[in-house]
């Protein structure tokens, strides 16, 4: 490749001069970021002028698996890694906007080399934070957290948020638009505090969440957002959501089994521009029980993709769901995890006297149905998509146990109003 | 330019021209979509009207020389028709850097003068690509870097956190001849509290430099046993009371641990360098190859010390983080 070096390298000392190190600063910095760290840091070996280019790196991204070896036990593992960041921090002189860190691997078993890190970076205008940490116990976010006021992007994992005493630390943050928090538990009742004090927040998502508390969320420019976890209360405010994901996992034990207190009917209600709804787990039970029937004026047109844990049996639920589909003109795609707690079926006609509206599934390309029991209540809203949906190319039916074979063949001799409908049974 | 795209394109003679000015005084002409890929240009003519005839060409910045524009030209005109799919851009990407290393490191000066952006990471990367993964011969071989680093530099037991087994074996090599020229030192001396002073300040001295730990690699892949033990408050005997055998142990090991201890670490503990570690996982290959290169250097120091000792006296410490000693 270097055709040039090969013919000088006799007057080597003489003639050559430096390609690389008369780039300006931003370049270099550029350039030893797009390596791995440890690379990066290995420059200093090549000559007077990179001596210390490495100190002044502002996006920095440690990987727990660019410092072990094969030899090495965990131990050894964790320390090289450890060793290796605190003196890269010591070491570093200048802004740092970038920092990640992704532990896959390596079990950090402090907390306190976390804090410390954190500390230094509240110190150097951080911008974006990615502590991917994989560790036996959560660690407590660090008060000095809240304190790096140019944060636009945070990602944090295994961790504990303690709201109690938000209010009076943070001032919040003005840049956030993305906060991502994962495998983590919330204590207090401030989170919404938290929202509210990030008046740019576009993306919130928390997975595998736990809290007992209240999270009130209210945010007029958040797009999207995303619930996974365990949760008792939850209070949404964000009309001008594109996305809502919400997933309340189910688990018995007592804190866990009460009711979900969850303002679900205005919530959907009021997120009229949403394009993308997933709604998993016991949520359902949390609907007034006419609410979106009467009150529901607007259309959600840009709704294309919904998915929804249902028990079909439930009256309520059938009801919503129905109610949902009518008022979706543009759906695309529906995604239905059915579940039957009782058998307790709707009416015989009732799918049949469903309102069909004109728009009913007009655009409605696929419908996956997972765990299909051939209920007749299942049945029912089959049949009712098969002859209402002219542009359906493909119903995928994933049975729960065996489907009785009578079953089977009346579904596959239901009338079809697409000619393209293909019907897969897995 | 293939025929399909003159056909997205207007037709010859209805397009427009932006004349360009390299900082060499060459004129050129180029289409005008061509030239509004690039933000700088896109400016230029916008705000200051410039570039619409000969006499008004737009001024390039100094770094943009003719063959980078070329190049840049080159890359615009393909990215700027938009019906392309990103795996048409992906691969014409990966084409475009294969390049001479010297004339893609002016493609990205150039680039980055003329702020384009997407072409500056992609060269940038480019150059990663290039250094990643060779030795430090390799990549002063590629970019006629002068090797312009002294020994003691190099081997500057704070920059050791890589972990590279050559440079462990001759810090500690070298730690042992700073340990022996201590001890001569001492001898001479005849004031012994003040030699006592020295000794501590220059113990306190590697300690803060070498901040909790000195050659933070070079005792990780060691002993294993000894990582488990973390225990802070052991306060290790001073160098000249050491026991012979644990000679490389003194510079680096055996100091104090108050001075360079900071609150909220929980640091591990220094272990001193003992001579049955030298065979730490080291094939034997290797371990000849090192012994040879240790002994080279062995023979390297022994002639240039003892003169650096009678030069020594002036220098700050600041520039000689390992030669301490050469303060006094």
């Amino acid at each position: 490749m270097d055709h040039g070096c090969s013919s000088t390298k006799i007057c080597k000392y003489v003639a050559e001069e430096d390609i690389i190190s008369n780039l300006p600063e931003g370049l270099k910095d550029k350039i030893l970021c797009c390596l791995p760290i440890k690379e990066a840091v290995g420059t200093c070996l090549l000559s007077r002028n990179w001596r210390y280019t490495w100190t002044s790196m502002t996006e920095l991204m440690f990987r727990g698996d660019d410092f072990g070896s094969e030899n090495d036990n965990a131990n050894d593992y964790e320390y090289k890694f450890l060793k290796f960041t605190d003196m890269f921090l010591s070491l570093h002189n200048g802004p740092i906007l970038k920092f990640g860190l992704d532990t896959r691997g390596i079990e950090i078993s402090t907390a306190g080399h976390i804090y410390r890190w954190m500390l230094i970076l509240s110190r150097n205008r951080i911008k974006e934070l990615q502590l991917r940490t994989y560790t036996h116990e959560s660690y407590n976010i660090p008060s000095c957290f809240f304190s790096c006021d140019d944060l636009e992007y945070v990602h944090l994992r295994d961790c504990i948020l303690t709201t109690l005493h938000l209010p009076g630390l943070s001032k919040g943050f003005k840049q956030l638009h993305t906060l991502h928090l994962e495998c983590f538990s919330l204590e207090g009742n401030h989170f919404g505090d938290l929202v509210g004090s990030c008046p740019n927040l576009e993306k919130l998502t928390l997975y595998w969440l736990i809290s007992s508390g209240n999270i009130n969320i209210h945010s007029t420019k958040l797009k999207i957002l995303s619930v996974h976890g365990l949760f008792n209360h939850l209070n949404l405010h964000t009309p001008n959501l594109t996305s809502a994901h919400i997933k309340r996992k189910r688990v018995t034990g007592d804190a866990w089994e009460a009711k979900c207190n969850f303002n679900f009917s205005q919530f959907i209600a009021s997120i009229s521009d949403v394009e993308n709804i997933l709604l998993h787990g016991p949520l359902f039970e949390c609907a007034e029980h006419d609410f979106l029937i009467l009150k529901l004026p607007k259309l959600f047109n840009r709704l294309t993709e919904i998915s929804l844990d249902l028990d079909l049996g439930n009256l309520k639920e059938a009801n919503l769901a129905v109610c949902l589909f009518q008022h979706a003109p543009n759906l695309q795609l529906i995604n239905l995890r059915l579940t039957s707690k009782k058998p307790m079926v709707p009416t015989a006609h009732f799918w049949e006297s469903a309102d069909r509206h004109v728009c009913l599934f007009q655009n409605l390309h696929v419908v996956c149905m997972i765990n299909f029991t051939g209920s007749r209540a299942e049945l029912g809203l089959l049949k009712l998509i098969l002859e209402e949906a002219p542009v359906l190319r493909k119903a995928e039916i994933e049975g729960y146990g065996n489907l009785r074979k009578d079953d089977l063949k009346n579904l596959l001799k239901m009338r079809r109003a697409s000619k393209d409908a293909e019907i897969v049974i897995l | 330019m293939s025929e399909s795209e003159l056909s997205v394109i207007k037709p010859e003679a209805l397009k427009t021209y932006i004349w360009l000015q390299c900082f060499d005084g060459s004129i050129q002409q180029v289409e005008e979509e061509v030239a509004m890929f690039c933000p700088m240009i896109c400016r230029e003519i916008v705000k200051n009207g410039t570039g619409s005839s000969k006499n008004h060409a737009i001024a390039l910045p100094e770094r943009v020389n003719p063959a980078s524009l070329s190049l840049i030209l080159d890359y615009c005109r393909f990215h700027q028709v938009p019906g392309r799919s990103n795996k048409e851009r992906k691969s014409f990407d990966e084409k475009f850097v294969r390049i001479d290393t010297e004339k893609l490191c002016e493609l990205t000066s150039a680039a980055d003068s003329l702020q384009l952006k997407p072409l500056v990471d992609l060269t940038s990367r480019a150059l990663a690509r290039i250094i990643e993964g060779k030795t430090p011969e390799e990549i002063r071989d590629i970019f006629h870097l002068p090797d312009d680093l002294t020994e003691e530099e190099k081997l500057e037991p704070l920059k050791n956190i890589n972990d590279d087994p050559r440079i462990r074996l001759l810090n500690r090599l070298y730690a042992k001849k700073r340990k022996e020229l201590q001890e001569r030192q001492k001898l001479k001396d005849i004031q012994v509290q003040q030699e006592q002073k020295d000794e501590r300040s220059l113990d306190e001295l590697l300690c803060f430099i070498n901040g909790d730990g000195g050659s933070g690699g070079g005792k990780a892949g060691k002993s294993k046993k000894k990582n488990k033990r973390r225990k802070d408050a052991k306060n290790p005997p001073k160098a000249d009371t050491e026991p012979v055998n644990k000679e490389e142990a003194a510079c680096v090991g055996n100091i104090p641990r108050a001075p360079c201890q900071s609150s909220d670490v929980q640091d591990d503990n220094e272990y001193p360098f003992e001579d049955g570690d030298l065979d730490d996982g080291l094939d034997p290959a290797m371990q000849e190859e090192l012994d040879r290169e240790v002994e080279d250097f062995a023979r390297r120091l022994n002639s240039v010390w003892p003169e650096r000792m009678h030069l020594g006296q002036e220098r700050r410490i600041e520039s000689q983080l390992i030669g301490g000693f050469n303060h006094r």
